[in-house]
């Protein structure tokens, strides 16, 4: 059996993956991603699924709902890591199916595939607590410094696809392809945005109250009315002028993106000019949300699907009791 | 179930030791009831310390409208909170009372006895040492009792006093919790209650929220019943505090916090998950209300 085939079938058994597997997987994919471009062409028709956080369970929905790879062309959007309890499963088989697959599943990096967030959001303690030690994170965070950090779908009239959204420093897709890719996330600048920004349907609305304090205009001095603050401490917010000036000048009719919860799945944004699609239903086994998945067919039509958490009957296998942390104000 | 509402204490002060570590607040007293730090997310920062700083913000109001002569504040399910530590050295006309089961008195009482007698004066007055670990001088009163058989006989209610509840009648039947609030009502004259409580059982994350915490042995019977803002702030209403000082769900707290104060706790760490707070303090409010 191959190393990929043996990978694929342990995690979807509920197995360990011993040390040196994932070794031998890492170094494989990344003398993939290396090939692959800072803005990978991906064919339709494709299938754009949106945050996994670790929800293995969700996953292995998600593939059910979707189709089986290689039968349906995947494209994760990033945020394959932390908050779920099973995030090294989740990116192992993920990955898996990379080098399986390479031309039938396209990853790239989301805002968590860093060694900064993974620290503090999960990731980390997740593979100390599996592997005793922190060789296994430190060959995914190096996986991580591979992927692609955008993906552009079809030809003219295409998608724009990226985990977080559009930065005050980029107006043309071109200008993401001379990024040197290949370090930590950034804290700033336009690798940074991508993975960080969001939408704000409340910016350009003049009635809006006006973020434009200091920071603002010296962070965005192209407009002040399209771009704003963000509340996460990195990326922007841009509004829908930037959106509008993006689609038109790459020639897309459209951005996907991923990053953001919304609870009924996916939401179109700036008359269906954006849209955030979120892919780990009942986030954190807390949100209640529901979760979807959009298929780009070849006349760039848009078919969405919507699927809800595992209630397996042993629901502790899905949230170890121990590790149910307080997530709440008691 | 007892067990279990006596674990969220330590969940409440691991929480706010967290805040605490990192930048969000003060409280130099937290670790002595927390010796282990055990970090939590940033949205659980941020609720935690907005959850804080409600109280407190009512606390200080209570006090700066009653400067003449004495002032009483209860503190309901008080647990390990640090508060009274902090604000009986600063207001000599206050008395404090820390209501909690016994088993949680017995341990606060240890520590309280060892480490913070100055500020509650326990030395220069003639302490009675009663068995349940309690303790009394003359401006702080700690007091094992279950609230379902609450008895102050000691208690001045001649006073201005304030109620805090932070998280606590929640997990009573609603007749208990009814009979709580009652109790003082109908003594006390003066009476302002400031409430911290879960809400909006009613959709999605609400449902998942009584089923998560279910799993760990706690119901929430309030939350079926006060269920809104509206529900909660007429709750108070119909027991006679009729003047609502504010009432709000956290979200809305948050977002009516000074822009000074955002900006400062944005700089603390990255908040990765504001849809996931947003949802998450709609599920909480504060009501603050008096006669």
């Amino acid at each position: 059996m191959s190393l990929t085939d043996r990978v694929i079938e342990l995690v979807q058994n509920g197995g360990h993956v011993p040390e040196s597997i994932v070794s031998q997987l890492c170094q494989k994919a990344e003398e993939l991603l290396l090939e692959e471009s800072n803005v990978q062409f991906v064919h339709t028709p494709v299938t754009i699924c949106g945050d996994i956080h670790g929800q293995l369970h969700d996953l292995l929905t998600l593939l059910k709902t979707g189709g089986k790879c290689p039968d349906t062309n995947y494209l994760f959007l990033g945020d394959f890591v932390d908050r779920g309890f099973y995030s090294v499963e989740s990116f192992l088989l993920l990955l898996s199916l990379k080098v399986r697959y390479p031309d039938r599943m396209t990853l790239i990096r989301g805002n968590h595939e860093s060694r900064q967030i993974t620290a503090s959001y999960g990731f980390y303690d997740e593979c100390i607590r599996k592997y005793g030690s922190a060789n296994v994170w430190r060959m995914c965070c190096n996986v991580f410094d591979y992927l692609s950090l955008a993906a552009l779908v079809g030809g003219p009239g295409g998608v724009f696809c990226v985990h977080g959204g559009l930065s005050p420093s980029i107006t043309k897709i071109d200008e993401i392809r001379s990024i040197d890719r290949k370090q930590e996330v950034p804290h700033e600048g336009p690798m940074c945005d991508l993975l960080w920004s969001d939408p704000d349907e409340s910016l350009n609305d003049v009635t809006s109250p006006s973020i434009g304090d200091m920071e603002l205009q010296a962070a965005a001095s192209r407009d002040s009315q399209a771009w704003g603050v963000s509340p996460r401490g990195a990326g922007y917010l841009f509004g829908r002028q930037p959106v509008e000036e993006f689609n038109q000048l790459n020639n897309t009719s459209l951005i996907a993106r991923a990053h953001q919860l919304v609870l009924e799945g996916y939401r179109e944004l700036f008359d269906e000019q954006l849209v955030t699609v979120w892919s780990a239903p009942n986030y954190c086994y807390r949100c209640g949300n529901i979760a979807a998945i959009l298929t780009i067919e070849d006349d760039f039509s848009r078919t969405y699907r919507e699927f809800e958490a595992v209630e397996p009957d042993d629901k502790s296998r899905v949230v170890p009791m121990k590790q149910l942390t307080p997530e709440y104000f008691l | 179930m007892d067990r279990a509402v006596q674990r969220t204490d330590h969940d409440a002060i691991a929480s706010k030791l967290s805040a605490v570590k990192r930048g969000y607040y003060e409280d130099e007293y937290l670790e002595l009831f927390c010796p282990r730090f055990e970090p939590r997310l940033p949205l659980i920062n941020i609720g935690t310390w907005c959850r804080v700083r409600a109280i407190d913000q009512a606390i200080t109001e209570f006090l700066e409208k009653n400067t003449e002569g004495k002032t009483q504040v209860i503190s309901l399910g008080a647990g390990s909170d640090t508060r009274p530590f902090h604000l009986l050295p600063k207001h000599p006309n206050l008395v404090y009372y820390e209501i909690d089961f016994p088993t949680q008195v017995r341990k606060k009482a240890a520590i309280v006895r060892r480490h913070l007698s100055q500020k509650v004066e326990l030395c220069d007055s003639a302490t009675p040492v009663t068995l349940e670990g309690d303790i009394n001088t003359s401006r702080y009163h700690l007091l094992g009792q279950d609230l379902r058989q609450l008895s102050l006989p000691d208690l001045d209610e001649s006073v201005p006093t304030l109620i805090i509840s932070e998280c606590c009648l929640c997990y009573l039947a609603p007749e208990s919790s009814h009979l709580v609030l009652e109790y003082f009502a109908s003594r006390v004259a003066h009476l302002s209650i400031v409430l911290y409580e879960p809400i909006g059982l009613d959709d999605e994350f609400g449902r998942v929220m009584a089923e998560n915490l279910m799993m760990r042995g706690l119901c929430l019977p309030t939350f079926q019943k006060f269920s809104t803002l509206d529900s909660q702030t007429s709750r108070l209403r119909e027991l006679g505090l009729t003047h609502t000082i504010s009432a709000k769900d956290m979200e809305q707290y948050y977002n009516d916090l000074p822009s000074a104060e955002q900006k400062r706790i944005h700089r603390l760490e990255f908040l990765d998950e504001v849809e996931e707070m947003n949802l998450l303090l709609r599920h909480y409010c504060v009501v603050f209300a008096g006669k």
